[in-house]
């Protein structure tokens, strides 16, 4: 293992060194899942009777439903009744300044070049009362009020905007619509929740970093984003720095509803414990992700950066059901050491001339794999639906795997699906290029495989963009040779 | 009568095969009962038999041993015979080897002799196994008087060797099992066609393996049509295992049958191998036609090229499903893999999956679907020069679908199913193309 890798481990590690205030006793559910289990959450977050009903009525589905089994990935097991289903967020332990951070720790977030403030917030320094993170986010919260945006926590939306919550929620993504779904919509501890008035354009990114109480969301995180006619809106999700997590099991969803002429863009950057060089450990990422474009015009985007989790199982999709409607897929993933990633996403065409562009880069290093799957299906009405699929992989290393499953399913003859995919791995002589102009072999990786990414990094918002593109050298440190 | 998993699980308690064939394959075909009767029939979950609906093999009552040869004659055979070859031809009605039928053979190059002797049961079954594979266990347990066509070391086969297949289902719904093998030994060549037909008053199914071993710098070209009528089911299953520096060249062109499935199996076993699939669908009213491949690349500095086109009208169902597999120790691995499909009405549903799965990195593999309609400009040039919509779009599929035909090494092969296609694709062309 490199000295970097070495690096990243004590980050992802150190929750341990610093540690969590433990007497937490009294927040915790009992080990397993029952109905009391599920009433006790409801209770805890003090939640209306209907929020309650419909987890009850998921948690029924749920139990009927079998794990799938169908993904390009092997684990362990899970044994649902051996997980807590809800703790309460733990506060961290402060420290006093930066310079007690551990120097190694920083050396990471220097090289990623994460701000000063995020290193101090990321680290849980204490900040100052100059940069009051409270008082920013106040202030964030205040502008974004006066253009009748609402973005809280949502169980706060459960409480203050139950008609929106209750419309909306399980619109996309309903509780019967697959295991990790169900199980989410029983047993959800938190999330985000975002409505764009008609015609409001949101004046900065969406990012959970400015929500209050974004801390200690949960494994099973729920998040709703509701845009109203011809709003618009980018969301921020996660962020570049290593993040170690005591929860192996997630099992998120994310709900996008976009009305007529309304645009959504999301991305993630997603970099949870991977598990040590071996595959121990490591965060088991199962992810539910979903847009509507339900009017006219709608558009929905996902950009993904995806590095880290022992196993990813995500594939964020688009009802394209409005006529005109756009949806777009632009994923980075990176595998590496023992790390498992089947992801990709699904393009629904239901309405007239929808398109779908999905561009997919895979890169395996390790003993990782790396599967990309996904699925165009145009309906019988889909007049004049138009897709471009393009998916690259690139193996680093010659005990990885990396796999195309494209499923295409097309039912109208004036579609135009156009799907490809290529494997390879870095080319000889690019490499050679590089050497012989004075940059070692690892930085011509580096180089080559950003320059492979472009495409994908382009979508990204620009600071998010700057992040990423150092984590994914970071990430692929130590894969090369 | 029964359907068919109701005669497997009575055949279980009374096999009665000693009488129509050697005894040597009975605890074979007694296995091969019991596996089927653990897995049964594969269901739309089934990741494999997704997009296929089995119902009207699993509802109709087979007779599984139909009589062979029945009272067919040399005649009604000769129509199906391929123009203009002095091919070797072997007639199986109902799935059974019908020597009247057949062209006598003798040769210093080949020898055939039926499958359930000492010499073809060290190779048979080798590479279509029977579990998970519930059609090759049906086929294993029902097939009878197959052949074994073996093709002798550093010999090239001049004549063609034609495999007509009919199936004879006018006085009842017959199930024929197929069953050959064919082992090109080291340096040997040969081309090999099958095709396939059935006369239907009643459904019928044909439920085919092949094996085909092919030896060191061997040669090895097997077409296939499938041209059977509009109530014939059909699931086909070729296996090929290739030796060092070997090329195996397989085509496969459906145009008729109500419900087709080609399960292709290609194992890349030694180094230095090549193999070709190329495939031509061109369906209409309800046909199902569903194209799976599995090209093993197990070792490395080896190549493959996949070709699949669909032409898909009326309420025509198309399935390509396609996977290149390198394994670990392939390195230096060219595959690639190629889908393009046209669909021609409103109801025609193409589904296409085609699939990479890499474990090793020195390779060059890429993979491309596309399906829509055909070139608007291109129509738009011969309309432009007075060539109607119709003769147009019918040039236009002609030369789409020459494509995959143009591949085929096997001159009379080619020029019968050229004539064919023009045929069923209402386009007469006089010109050589």
């Amino acid at each position: 293992m490199s000295e970097d890798l070495k690096i990243i481990d004590e980050v992802t590690g150190s929750d341990y060194k610093w540690g969590f205030v433990s007497n937490i006793e009294a927040d915790t559910a009992p080990k397993g899942l029952n109905e009391d289990t599920i009433r006790f959450i409801s209770a805890k977050k003090n939640e209306p009777q209907w929020m309650l009903d419909y987890r009850l009525k998921a948690f029924n589905q749920w139990k009927k439903m079998e794990e799938p089994s169908w993904a390009h990935v092997n684990y362990p097991k899970i044994d649902f009744q051996d997980i807590i289903y809800y703790s309460a967020p733990k506060p961290k332990k402060t420290l006093n300044s930066l310079d007690e951070l551990d120097p190694e720790v920083k050396a990471t977030f220097d090289k990623l070049g994460i701000s000063l403030e995020e290193q101090k917030r990321l680290s849980g320094v204490a900040v100052d009362a100059v940069i009051d993170s409270v008082s920013v986010k106040t202030t964030f919260r205040d502008e974004l009020a006066k253009l009748g945006i609402i973005f809280c926590s949502f169980s706060e939306a459960v409480r203050e905007h139950p008609e929106l919550v209750k419309k909306y929620m399980g619109s996309v993504v309903p509780y019967t619509d697959n295991f990790y779904a169900a199980l989410n919509s029983a047993v959800f501890s938190d999330g985000s929740f975002c409505y764009i008035p008609k015609g409001v354009r949101c004046p900065m990114e969406l990012s959970t970093y400015f929500r209050i109480n974004s801390a200690g969301t949960g494994q099973f995180e729920r998040t709703l984003i509701i845009a109203d006619e011809g709003a618009y809106t980018s969301y921020l999700e996660g962020c570049t720095a290593p993040q170690r997590d005591e929860n192996q099991l997630h099992a998120a969803v994310v709900e996008i509803y976009a009305h007529k002429d309304a645009q959504v863009k999301y991305s993630t950057v997603q970099n949870w414990y991977p598990g040590d060089k071996n595959g121990k450990g490591g965060v088991y990422n199962f992810v539910t992700k979903r847009g509507l474009c339900a009017g006219e015009r709608a558009k929905i985007s996902w950009t993904q950066v995806e590095t880290g989790s022992a196993i990813t199982w995500k594939y964020p999709s688009v009802i394209l059901k409005g006529d005109h409607s756009i949806g777009e897929f632009y994923s980075v993933a990176v595998t590496n050491n023992m790390q498992q990633a089947d992801t990709g996403t699904k393009m629904i065409h239901i309405g007239k001339n929808t398109s779908s562009t999905i561009i997919s880069k895979g890169i395996s290093g390790g003993k990782s794999n790396n599967s990309y799957r996904g699925l165009v299906r145009i309906g019988k009405n889909a007049l004049n639906a138009r897709n471009f699929s393009q998916c690259d992989s690139l193996l680093l290393g010659d005990r990885c795997g990396a796999h195309t499953f494209p499923y295409i399913e097309c039912s109208n003859p004036t579609a135009k699906v156009e799907h490809e995919a290529t494997t390879s791995k870095v080319g000889e002589d690019q490499i050679f290029y590089c050497n012989q102009r004075g940059i070692s072999t690892e930085d011509a990786v580096g180089l080559i495989v950003n320059g492979y990414c472009k495409e994908v990094f382009n979508q990204l918002p620009m600071e998010f963009a700057v992040e990423a593109q150092k984590l994914l050298a970071v990430s692929l440190e130590g894969s090369v040779g | 009568m029964n359907t068919l998993t109701e005669t497997v699980s009575e055949t279980k308690h009374h096999i009665p095969f000693e009488t129509i064939a050697s005894e040597k394959l009975t605890p074979v075909r007694k296995s091969a009962i019991d596996t089927f009767n653990n897995i049964g029939f594969p269901t739309s979950k089934d990741e494999d038999w997704k997009y296929l609906d089995l119902s009207p093999i699993k509802n109709t009552p087979f007779n599984h041993r139909a009589a062979a040869c029945t009272n067919l004659t040399a005649s009604e055979i000769e129509k199906y015979k391929i123009a203009g070859t002095d091919a070797v031809t072997l007639v199986f009605v109902n799935g059974v080897y019908c020597a009247e039928l057949s062209t006598p053979h003798k040769a210093d190059t080949f020898s055939i002799e039926f499958i359930e002797t000492d010499n073809a049961l060290q190779w048979f079954g080798k590479l279509a196994a029977t579990e998970h594979q519930p059609f090759i266990a049906l086929n294993t347990a029902f097939h009878h008087e197959g052949l074994f066509i073996h093709i002798k070391k550093g010999m090239e086969v001049k004549q063609t060797i034609h495999l007509l297949h009919l199936n004879d289902a006018r006085q009842e719904a017959v199930a024929a099992h197929p069953r050959n093998l064919v082992v090109a030994e080291n340096n040997s060549k040969v081309q090999i066609i099958a095709t396939y037909h059935s006369l239907n008053h009643f459904p019928s199914l044909t439920n085919s393996v092949i094996e085909f071993f092919v030896g060191e710098n061997a040669f090895v070209e097997y077409d296939v049509k499938q041209d059977e009528n509009e109530k014939a089911l059909q699931i086909n299953q070729v296996y090929a295992q290739q030796k060092r520096n070997s090329v195996f060249d397989i085509s496969t062109v459906t145009i008729g049958g109500k419900l087709v499935r080609n399960n292709l199996h290609i194992e890349l076993a030694e180094p230095g191998c090549t193999a070709h699939l190329n495939g031509l669908t061109v369906a209409g009213e309800n046909q199902t036609v569903d194209n799976h491949t599995l090209v093993d690349h197990a070792s490395p500095n080896c190549e493959s090229f996949q070709l699949y086109k669909n032409i898909l009208d009326d309420d025509a169902h198309g399935v390509f499903n396609g996977k290149i597999f390198v394994r670990q120790d392939a390195q230096k691995t060219n595959a690639f893999q190629s889908s393009k499909n046209v669909l021609l009405s409103d109801n025609a549903v193409m589904n296409a999956k085609p699939q990479l799965e890499i474990y090793a990195d020195d390779v060059k593999c890429s993979h491309g679907a596309t399906t829509g309609q055909l070139d608007e400009e291109a129509l738009f040039y011969f309309r432009s020069r007075g060539i109607g919509k119709k003769d147009a779009l019918a040039l236009l599929n002609y030369a789409f679908a020459g494509d995959v035909i143009e591949k085929i090494n096997n001159d009379a092969m080619k020029a019968d199913l050229l004539k064919q296609l023009a045929q069923k694709l209402r386009t007469d062309i006089e010109f050589e193309v």
